[in-house]
């Protein structure tokens, strides 16, 4: 057990230090000259030279990418070209807003599947269900991002977002781009819930428990479901860097202040710092997000630890 | 459906696909790139049946320029990385559990750890931007994708009785790679790509929506729907038609791929 762990810990960190190594050679090897970039094409060369020895680059490239990883550890990423902002605070505080849309739509997303698991109680329902799952996987996020906006500025009552999270105005805001993010995973999570469920009932144990007198409800939610989780989590963690992507664009959308839209500032001012962070934020938060993960399949199902595949 | 059948299908509607762009663009009703200004925001109407954008262009004419471009790069990019995930993916799974094998599970580990779009949007911002630019970063992130699918098809081919066959009869391992095993694979490995194709397609318009695809003034669908955010209230058609173009394909493929593969998106695997 404690192998497993360690051992998905370490995985786990060796594909960080990868992004980590990645986004150093992206931002610090392959643009020819980093002070150059900084100062603009106006600045003489004298200047160039300075920055040049003040940032470091004359030195060699391991010496440069062991500075960097000291850097990246002690969370020291810089300030943004273009305002001086220290760039990791920034980064983090718009953060915080995508991490509260995103969690505002797997709520949505959990209320969807229990409603899938409950068109198993009634089964005239199930090919609406699945009608409505196809419907809305095609749907891509431009389109029901744009009638979701459209939506908004028309009828919805809250259209301004404070921007802190604190009043409830604000949870209130994000529930449109929210639910339109909500769709992707909704549909996917929910086919793959129908499939694995309509597998777990034919079970002997589940004709066991009905012999016994066990509600409906109780069988479905509580021995049925127990079995079908793994394989939902695990689409699960596959489907978080896309749903990080359509959040991107949701927000600009819907005018969410959070990575999105420095996203697109960062690109448009060749913000080099911004985007390095955002990079670095992103990938340490999907690290984070699948070791969960894996340190909760042995907790929900024990088989996955004593099986050879790990 | 018959698997030869399905990728002879799946041919012909992207040969559709692209073949309707590249006419489409030709007979385009008005010049996507004329500026009216007396013209501007004009809601839809038999001149203009999108209407028009905040420079009196056609929407219409553009969404038809737009969607030729966008079926370019997409259609590009899907074979493209097909063919490098057809080159690598096998030697992933015939060297199983080895080196070679944990090397390409770790690099895709690592690119399936990051949004694609972030990682496409921080390569794009270091190049010139334009689309053959973004062709080619779209498929080096993107051949990962076929490339585990190949690696797959091949693991499970492996332990076929035909094979051990083969092995007993002397044939040596590379025939055995190359003539039996990735032939083997390729076809449910194409069918199975093409279910990434609205992604691409939507990973094409995210690039063009954060303006790192088709430059202005050339239209790009995404661009159309970045620009058309600020008149989301006085225009709604300028926002809406782009975007409902975008789903009419992403529709259209998903049906495709559902109807060839014969198969919801998701099958249970027995573990």
């Amino acid at each position: 057990m404690i192998s497993y762990l360690v051992m998905r810990f370490g995985y786990y960190l060796s594909i960080f230090l990868g992004i980590i190594v990645f986004s150093f050679l992206l931002f610090h090897v392959i643009p020819s000259d980093p002070a150059r970039t900084i100062l603009g094409p106006n600045a003489d060369q004298a200047q160039v030279e300075q920055l040049r020895e003040k940032l470091g680059l004359n030195e060699p490239l391991y010496r440069r990418l062991g500075y960097y990883l000291v850097n990246v550890a002690t969370l020291k990423f810089g300030h943004s070209y273009v305002d001086g902002r220290d760039v990791f605070i920034e980064i983090g505080r718009r953060f915080k807003v995508t991490l509260s849309l995103i969690t505002v739509s797997m709520v949505i997303v959990f209320g969807y599947l229990a409603v899938t698991i409950l068109t198993f109680r009634f089964s005239s329902l199930q090919r609406w269900s699945h009608a409505i799952d196809f419907l809305i996987s095609s749907l891509p996020v431009f389109f029901s991002g744009i009638i979701g906006a459209i939506f908004v500025l028309y009828f919805y009552p809250v259209t301004s977002f404070s921007g802190n999270l604190n009043s409830v105005n604000d949870l209130i805001f994000l529930i449109p781009p929210a639910l339109v993010l909500a769709f992707y995973p909704m549909s996917i999570l929910s086919g793959i819930l129908k499939e694995e469920m309509s597998f777990v009932l034919q079970s002997l144990y589940i004709t066991a428990e009905k012999s016994w007198g066990f509600s409906d409800i109780t069988i479905l939610f509580k021995y049925a479901l127990k079995n079908s989780l793994i394989p939902i989590l695990s689409a699960l963690s596959n489907i978080l860097p896309m749903l990080l992507t359509g959040a991107f664009i949701v927000e600009i959308i819907f005018s969410v202040p959070g990575i999105g839209s420095i996203l697109v500032k960062s690109i448009l001012e060749q913000d080099f710092p911004m985007l390095e962070c955002t990079v670095i934020v992103n990938g340490a938060f999907f690290v984070l997000v699948n070791l969960g993960f894996e340190y909760l399949y042995p907790l929900l199902d024990p088989r996955t630890v004593r099986g050879n595949k790990i | 459906m018959n698997r030869q059948r399905g990728i002879l299908y799946l041919m012909i509607f992207m040969g559709m696909l692209w073949i309707g762009g590249v006419v489409c663009s030709k007979f385009a009703p008005h010049n996507p790139l004329e500026i009216l200004l007396s013209e501007r925001l004009t809601p839809p109407n038999k001149t203009y049946l999108c209407g028009t954008d905040e420079l009196g262009r056609d929407i219409f004419s553009r969404i038809l320029v737009g969607f030729s471009n966008t079926m370019n790069v997409s259609i590009m990019t899907l074979f493209s990385s097909f063919f490098i995930g057809v080159l690598i993916g096998p030697l992933a799974g015939f060297f199983y559990n080895t080196v070679i094998d944990r090397l390409f599970n770790w690099v895709a580990a690592m690119l399936f750890s990051l949004p694609f779009l972030l990682i496409i949007t921080a390569l794009m911002s270091l190049l010139e931007k334009n689309l053959f630019n973004a062709y080619a970063v779209m498929t080096a992130i993107i051949w990962v994708s076929p490339a585990r699918i190949v690696r797959a098809g091949v693991i499970k081919a492996k332990s076929a009785t035909f094979v051990v066959a083969e092995r007993a009869m002397g044939k040596s391992e590379s025939t055995i790679l190359f003539r039996s095993l990735i032939p083997m694979s390729i076809r449910p490995a194409f069918i199975f790509s093409f279910k990434y194709f609205p992604e691409i397609i939507g990973m094409e318009a995210g690039l063009s929506f954060l303006g790192l695809g088709v430059q202005p003034p050339h239209p790009g669908l995404g661009k159309m729907i970045f620009d058309s955010l600020n008149y989301l209230y006085s225009g709604w058609w300028y926002a809406f038609f782009p975007a409902f173009f975008l789903f009419v394909i992403v529709f259209l493929s998903n049906m495709v791929y559902r109807w060839v593969s014969g198969r919801a998106a998701y099958t249970r695997q027995e573990v």
